[in-house]
């Protein structure tokens, strides 16, 4: 594998039982590539992510990922319910100064000490993805990190991320209106009438 | 406090039916001999020797509890090991153990490891339990975040475990005084509870075995009370970073 390449995928089939989720698939990440996923839902963009994460076993084809840093907004919110905003990304590790830095940047810098079963939906995602941007990495894989936040506030989120992932490898489940206002981006469409194929 | 006044009402008039004090003394016979016993200072040392003991016997089987069913969870060889030893454990009657304890160590430590044995699988089953359902996807999380052994422990695996403790905490008290105090008649342990008790029983009187009786309760009410105040305090201090 190159240096500049951070992921490959090779001709990836995923089964669950005698269901085919993925069929073929190639991606190559590159280092500083942005890459949007989009599809309709059931298609096993998800478990693409997963894939790409090393949480998905494949059942054909090969996966090659380059030990790197790696940022991940999962699909759930996944966070630490007994802990406050500041303590969910204090407990990945994230120094004080930064974590607040982030929180304030995805507007949660009044809600820092309210726990996660105080707040909606908008702003439990907004908080995932102020950890997975305060956390940092040479790879972020986001997915579907704009859902449940209101148009206004998903502009400003996808704008953070444009900023934050710049000059990074970014791999992202978005919809195509937001894809498509990433720069120098490559859309990767997964649908049923391609059989699932993606064309990297 | 109106629950309770129902109750008391329904055992005074079923110790009025019934006519008999020593088969079912009167509410006001028991207050009488509760009086009675607790203006004696050696009530209070075997109250104090009988909350030693059952102290000892929760704390240890307690933490071998948690170890134990932590361990279990992680290696499925450890699993296997202990699994049966603590299905053997909970089957056993409780007279057996004592019997049994009796005869292999000081009278003293009886009721101490008989309430040992009693708690010990009750932590095991739940603590074993909750790790084993830990969240997956919060495991996952650490993994990706590269969350170190300890803050995996303290972050993913205690929060997940921390309910099953307080339930297993509340069942083990009560369990653990019963079967430290049934050690103590059974062993007539002379400063303590159970002493009382069985003084009482070939006294024949039963009016003092209520309140011996309502002495247990009491105590074991305060202890299960007092251990989950401690652990929400502990929890709401450990969480006050945010």
């Amino acid at each position: 594998m190159k240096n500049e390449i951070v992921a490959r995928l090779e001709n990836v089939t995923v089964k669950f039982a005698d269901r085919e989720i993925l069929k073929n698939i190639n991606l190559t990440v590159g280092k500083t590539d942005r890459i949007c996923i989009t599809g309709t839902s059931g298609k096993g963009k998800t478990t693409l992510m997963r894939v790409l994460t090393g949480f998905q076993q494949v059942t054909a084809g090969t996966v090659q990922t380059a030990p790197v840093r790696t940022a991940v907004v999962f699909q759930e919110d996944r966070l630490f319910m007994h802990r406050t905003a500041l303590g969910n990304l204090k407990a990945v590790g994230i120094e004080k100064e930064r974590a607040e830095k982030y929180l304030n940047a995805v507007g949660l810098g009044a809600d820092m000490k309210k726990k996660p079963s105080q707040m909606s939906g908008g702003m439990k995602r907004r908080l995932a993805l102020a950890r997975a941007l305060a956390y940092g990495g040479e790879l972020y894989v986001f997915d579907e990190p704009l859902t449940g936040l209101d148009r206004e506030t998903a502009d400003r989120m996808l704008e953070l991320i444009k900023k934050e992932t710049e000059g990074k490898a970014l791999v992202m489940i978005t919809h195509d209106e937001f894809a498509l206002r990433i720069p120098d981006v490559r859309i990767v469409k997964i649908n049923a009438d391609d059989e699932k194929s993606a064309l990297i | 406090m109106t629950v309770a006044g129902i109750w008391l009402a329904v055992w005074e008039i079923a110790a009025i039916c019934v006519g008999e004090g020593i088969l079912l003394p009167r509410v006001e016979d028991t207050v009488s001999a509760l009086i009675r016993t607790g203006a004696k200072s050696e009530t209070w040392l075997s109250v104090g020797a009988s909350v030693l003991r059952v102290t000892g016997g929760i704390i240890t089987g307690m933490l071998t509890g948690c170890v134990l069913g932590a361990v279990c969870a992680f290696s499925r060889f450890l699993d296997d090991l202990f699994t049966p030893l603590v299905t053997v454990i909970k089957a056993t009657p409780v007279a057996s153990f004592i019997i049994l304890a009796f005869v292999w160590i000081p009278v003293n430590l009886v009721p101490v490891f008989t309430a040992f044995l009693i708690v010990t699988p009750i932590f095991h089953t739940n603590v074993f339990t909750a790790l084993k359902n830990t969240d997956r996807n919060m495991l996952e999380l650490a993994q990706v975040y590269n969350m170190s052994f300890i803050r995996r422990l303290t972050e993913i695996y205690i929060p997940s475990a921390a309910a099953a403790f307080t339930s297993a905490l509340t069942s083990s008290v009560g369990m653990g005084w019963k079967a430290s105090v049934a050690a103590e008649v059974i062993c007539r342990n002379r400063q303590s509870i159970g002493g009382g008790l069985y003084s009482a029983k070939i006294s024949l009187d039963t009016a003092d075995v209520f309140a011996w009786t309502v002495l247990v309760v009491v105590l074991s009410l305060v202890f299960e009370k007092s251990a989950i105040a401690l652990i929400k305090r502990a929890g709401a201090r450990r969480n006050g970073d945010g």
